[in-house]
């Protein structure tokens, strides 16, 4: 009889379980000056994707999880280069997208030199959004 | 008996102990409680200086200070660049206090936080009611300044450097007003890259675009990554490997594409470049001022210094 109702107070508690981690999220300090938080939020997510744009998230959410942990980090941009196209494909569509994506790969080396540095996920790197390549075009 | 006595002192005796201490206690008042939140506010920690200003207010609601508090809540959001924050703030002391002695200053800030949200034309709106309301004050000088700086942001040279000619001849603000926008209306003169010819060369030759732009890194590039697709693409056509060489084409069209986009980008970025690099030019000059004045028919030479 008793162990029939640890068991079920076992049950019961088991939903619990992330509360008992409460404990360890980390201090957060008030208004953090310089972190990810505060960089513009990423545009397009809440629209209707069509097939292409699926597709391109498929794919660069395959990339993403199973290809870079293995290859490597070595995009120095923020977003990375794998995050930029799937932000210019959300935000412009298919096409247009992986046109701004060649562009990014290709300008990578010279916009180093003057993008501002950021500090996100434990590391500094050039920012380089969407918005500072599409700027000339999409005055939204 | 010994026991009973020994009860009996300590139930009489904790009362007093705890009275006592009590006497000894410090008691909060609106001194106090405004002191430890502009404490926080001097250290530079806004978030806790904003807790203790709410802390008056709750407190203290019939306080004499309750305008401050809430004039010092706006500042420091305000100074810890929450500006929605700061607009709220600023709003519920207005709304508070319409007739507020302090209304200048809060609408100027207001105005300031708009600039920073980039709303600009709302910012221009508390810029002009600071005008309306004080016009001989020093902060009707600055909030013209700041009418001019909104259109500088948003490019517009000539509203701007008319904006900053309307600047008060008295004001230690004019001198500089009128060196921006004496460099505006030469605004044209700067050096600047053509984006059309720049998609045009990178289509005629990859990399030719990023050339013309001076960026010689995305140049090699643009100029190696299609070269090596094309090369690739007909090797594999003459061989009659079609497979490999539609891949290829697929690819070649994207980095081809991507290098006419990037020309054209790099182009307007250097535009962009060289224009922010003159107005900060402009922001840094014209500090120090020579020149004559004609005042009661005697000649004055003067020297201005803005600080």
């Amino acid at each position: 009889m008793l162990s029939k109702i640890m068991v079920i107070i076992l049950l019961l508690a088991f939903p619990m379980q992330p509360l008992a981690h409460g404990g360890e999220v980390p201090w957060e300090e008030p208004w953090k000056s310089a972190s990810a938080s505060q960089l513009p939020k990423k545009e397009g997510s809440e629209r209707e994707a069509s097939i292409g744009q699926r597709l391109v998230g498929s794919l660069i959410g395959f990339f993403q999880k199973y290809i870079s942990p293995v290859d490597g980090d070595r995009c120095p941009s923020y977003p990375t280069c794998s995050q930029y196209a799937l932000e210019a494909v959300r935000k412009h569509g298919f096409l247009m997208g992986l046109v701004m994506s060649s562009d990014r790969l290709i300008h990578e080396s010279d916009e180093i030199q003057d993008a501002p540095l950021v500090f996100v996920q434990g590391a500094y790197r050039y920012h380089d959004p969407v918005e500072n390549n599409d700027f000339w075009w999409d005055k939204k | 008996m010994a026991k009973i006595s020994l009860l009996a002192i300590f139930f009489f005796l904790t009362p007093k102990i705890l009275l006592a201490e009590e006497g000894h206690g410090r008691y909060i008042d609106e001194s106090l409680q405004m002191n430890l939140a502009d404490h926080f506010f001097k250290e530079g920690d806004y978030y806790r200086a904003i807790t203790e200003y709410k802390r008056f207010l709750f407190f203290f609601p019939q306080s004499t200070r309750t305008e401050e508090a809430l004039w010092k809540i706006g500042k420091s959001y305000f100074n810890g660049k929450k500006w929605e924050e700061t607009i709220s703030a600023c709003e519920d002391l207005l709304k508070k206090f319409p007739h507020s002695s302090i209304i200048n200053e809060v609408l100027f800030l207001e105005g300031v936080a708009f600039t920073e949200r980039k709303e600009y034309s709302q910012a221009r709106h508390f810029f002009h009611r600071v005008k309306e309301i004080s016009p001989h004050r020093p902060l009707a000088d600055e909030a013209q300044r700041q009418i001019a700086l909104t259109y500088l942001k948003e490019e517009k040279w000539k509203e701007a450097a008319e904006e900053f000619r309307k600047i008060n001849r008295n004001s230690r603000l004019y001198p500089k007003g009128e060196y921006i926008a004496q460099g505006l209306d030469r605004i044209h003169e700067i050096p600047q890259k053509s984006p059309a010819a720049a998609g045009i060369l990178a289509a005629i030759l990859p990399g030719a675009g990023h050339l013309y732009c001076e960026r010689y890194r995305d140049a090699s590039i643009a100029f190696l990554l299609n070269g090596i697709f094309i090369w690739g693409m007909v090797e594999a056509f003459e061989d009659k490997n079609y497979a490999l060489g539609g891949i290829l084409t697929f690819f070649e069209l994207g980095w081809y594409s991507g290098n006419i986009y990037s020309a054209v980008s790099s182009a307007h970025k250097y535009n962009r470049k060289k224009r922010q690099e003159y107005i900060d030019l402009l922001e840094r000059g014209g500090n120090l001022s020579l020149g004559i004045s004609l005042e009661e028919k005697k000649p004055i030479v003067f020297l201005k210094y803005a600080f």
